[in-house]
């Protein structure tokens, strides 16, 4: 069964609404089990792509069973998703472009603009439901106040 | 005496602890190098789950305020200033068994 | 008993030196006292050597609100100079960093070599008149030096030299440092919510590690956690690196689910999974954790605004894979998207929020852990909190406890 960009589309707007609800299982369950995920950046301080969080299967599993247990902030994060993008470059991956607006709301209900930033993704499209191999969530923003814990 | 099945000894891998029901009762069930032990699911001092603990040999330690206790005995080791409860717990066919005469429950002040 | 509004506001029953008035976080004329006596006299950190590696390299950066660019000079001399154009004051360089042959003010397109000469000024035949002449309009040159591939400044022409000021505070990193040859891979910068000196002290106050859940998994139960003795230095330095017993201090980071110990890619110097923090007064922290090097340092915006930077370094040269590895490790304790940093901010806002209204009066460091000895004090007392009260009190002329009733007496 040839997967559609329906589906891939489908499968990239689930990310963002799993996150934002914070159902991690879920979370993890779209993502292949040798997939990579990255946060990174250009710096224009030392003139160089940088990363921000770099993590496998197992150390996002281990990261998001710990954010718990973590001090963090205290309100909630909605993600704004729109793909621009997609590109079959073989018969079992495809590469999407999604650009993505993250706002975060306080615990007072007061609403800003947390970061933006484009997802690079490489989808396996050779199952029967598409699932990110590697994610880059290549950030514009590179000042994210305290900053958190969790992936974007 | 009044022995129940809490879960399979494969429910448990080791060095994890789970939480499980008996009825209204919650067990945590905590495997060390593959001896099983069962407590109250609360940390004596402040009721964080003892669930998000960290077992090392046979220490038991709550994530809280690293209060630490020996699993088998319940003695305070180390930060600990109260001792753990435990159940009696035997393995039978593959199954963890514990003594639930009475819930075992601490005096929270 | 809860306190009433009176006993609140009494100084705490605790010797003087043992406690700090939350007005030192939060009252302008102290902040403008500190940028003249303090941050205008002290070396203060800029920059890795690596950032400016090449000859034109620059760096633009301020310190007490002066605009500032250090670059790397045609001889291989690493200056700095007051970021202004001679002319009508415009900002010359502009971007953070990059590479430059000359600054050129984008205002009236004067130049400037990377010595701070003005070097050209359109149709400057017309300054023949009245002047000034073109010598008289270099730019202002702050003393630059160099510890272990750290660029340092200082306002202050008269300050003892930078090696002197660091003295045997260097003693944990400076060989470190020197025995390899270092480039910064990671840099953040946050805006916090809270004054210079508690994200300072922050790093120095080991006892909140209690709050991590890293360093609670992986360090405070670890053997030899508490047996690491404060080092107190000249100038209200400190570091905190060996146990009692010269021994490393070894982190045992496969205690944090997921993570693995460090025992790969470790720093030649230090021993696998090794910890050691060096705190330089005013407000520059060195930390290793085995294979990772963290600059810790900010720069004072206002009393409750300050800019917090953090650096990453690693090997130049190392392999690809070596260097993801080495950062991977990097961001899961530091940085915006890791485990400690973020909560640090939380912990430096969270306690400004209170100060800056007066809620929290006093700021408490009366803890005391002594050896056997009675004279060292373990990692969780207070005992670099104040020191470090001691030096701004010395160059403040005034102490730390009551500040406002000093220079209310004063006037």
């Amino acid at each position: 069964m040839t997967i559609t960009d329906d589906q891939i589309r489908n499968l990239i707007h689930k990310s963002c609404r799993f996150l934002d609800a914070e159902e991690f299982d879920d979370y993890l369950d779209l993502y292949t089990e040798e997939f990579e995920y990255r946060i990174t950046n250009y710096s224009r301080e030392i003139r160089r792509e940088q990363e921000w969080m770099d993590v496998n299967r197992g150390e996002m599993k281990g990261l998001l069973a710990n954010v718990p247990l973590h001090f963090r902030l205290l309100g909630s994060f909605m993600r704004h998703a729109t793909v621009y993008e997609i590109e079959r470059d073989g018969a079992d991956t495809a590469k999407a472009l999604t650009y993505v607006t993250i706002y975060y709301t306080t615990p007072e209900g007061a609403t800003s603009v947390w970061a933006v930033g484009r997802y690079h993704d490489v989808i396996d499209v050779s199952g029967d439901t598409p699932l990110i191999a590697d994610r880059n969530m290549k950030l514009e923003t590179r000042e994210v106040g305290i900053g958190t814990h969790l992936p974007m | 005496m009044s022995w129940q099945r809490v879960c399979a000894v494969d429910d448990v891998d080791e060095e994890e602890l789970h939480e499980f029901e008996i009825g209204d009762i919650t067990i945590l069930v905590a495997n060390a190098g593959g001896e099983f032990f069962a407590y109250p699911p609360f940390c004596p001092h402040q009721e964080t789950p003892l669930s998000l603990g960290m077992i090392d040999g046979d220490t038991l330690t709550c994530i809280k305020h690293l209060w630490q206790w020996n699993m088998k005995t319940g003695d305070m080791r180390e930060n600990a200033e109260s001792p753990l409860l435990l159940y009696e717990v035997k393995v039978e066919d593959g199954a963890v068994l514990v003594n639930l005469e009475k819930e075992l429950r601490y005096d929270y002040q | 008993m809860a306190r009433t509004a009176e006993e609140h506001l009494s100084p705490p029953s605790v010797q003087g030196d043992a406690y700090v008035h939350s007005s030192v976080y939060t009252d302008p004329d102290i902040f403008g006292e500190e940028e003249e006596k303090i941050l205008r006299r002290t070396w203060k950190f800029v920059c890795h050597v690596s950032e400016v590696a090449e000859v034109g390299d620059f760096r633009a950066h301020q310190w007490t609100g002066v605009p500032l660019v250090t670059v790397r000079g045609n001889d291989d001399g690493i200056r700095t100079f007051v970021n202004t154009c001679s002319h009508r004051g415009a900002k010359i360089v502009r971007e953070p960093a990059g590479n430059m042959k000359h600054m050129t003010c984008f205002f009236h397109m004067w130049e400037y070599d990377l010595f701070g000469n003005c070097t050209y000024q359109p149709r400057g035949e017309a300054y023949e008149e009245l002047g000034p002449a073109r010598e008289d309009l270099s730019l202002r040159e702050i003393r630059t030096d160099v510890f272990a591939g750290l660029v340092f400044i200082n306002f202050d022409g008269a300050a003892e030299s930078l090696r002197d000021y660091i003295g045997e505070a260097g003693e944990p990193f400076e060989e470190i440092f020197n025995n390899h040859e270092l480039e910064v891979f990671h840099y953040n910068q946050t805006h916090v919510r809270g004054n210079w000196k508690a994200w300072y002290l922050t790093n120095c106050d080991l006892y909140h590690e209690w709050s991590h859940l890293v360093n609670r998994t992986t360090s405070v139960l670890t053997p030899g956690y508490h047996d690491r003795p404060w080092r107190m230095q000249r100038n209200g330095h400190g570091y905190n690196a060996h146990l009692i017993d010269g021994s490393p201090f070894q982190v045992q980071y496969k205690k944090y689910k997921s993570w693995k110990n460090r025992d790969d890619l470790v720093f030649k110097g230090l021993a696998p999974g090794e910890f050691r923090v060096t705190d330089i007064f005013p407000n520059l922290s060195v930390f290793f954790r085995a294979t990772c090097i963290r600059l810790n340092h900010s720069t004072p915006i206002a009393p409750g605004h300050t800019i917090m930077e953090e650096r990453g370094l690693g090997i130049k040269g190392e392999s690809k894979e070596d260097r993801r590895s080495r950062s991977k490790q990097f961001i899961q304790i530091w940085g915006p998207f890791s485990r400690n940093a973020s909560e640090d901010c939380a912990y430096v806002e969270a306690t400004h929020a209170c100060q800056e209204n007066g809620a929290n009066p006093y700021d408490l460091m009366s803890r005391v852990e002594y050896f056997e000895d009675q004279v060292h004090e373990r990692i969780h007392s207070d005992a670099y909190l104040r020191h470090f009260y001691g030096e701004w009190g010395r160059l403040m002329g005034r102490p730390a406890n009551n500040p406002r009733n000093f220079m209310a007496a004063a006037e």
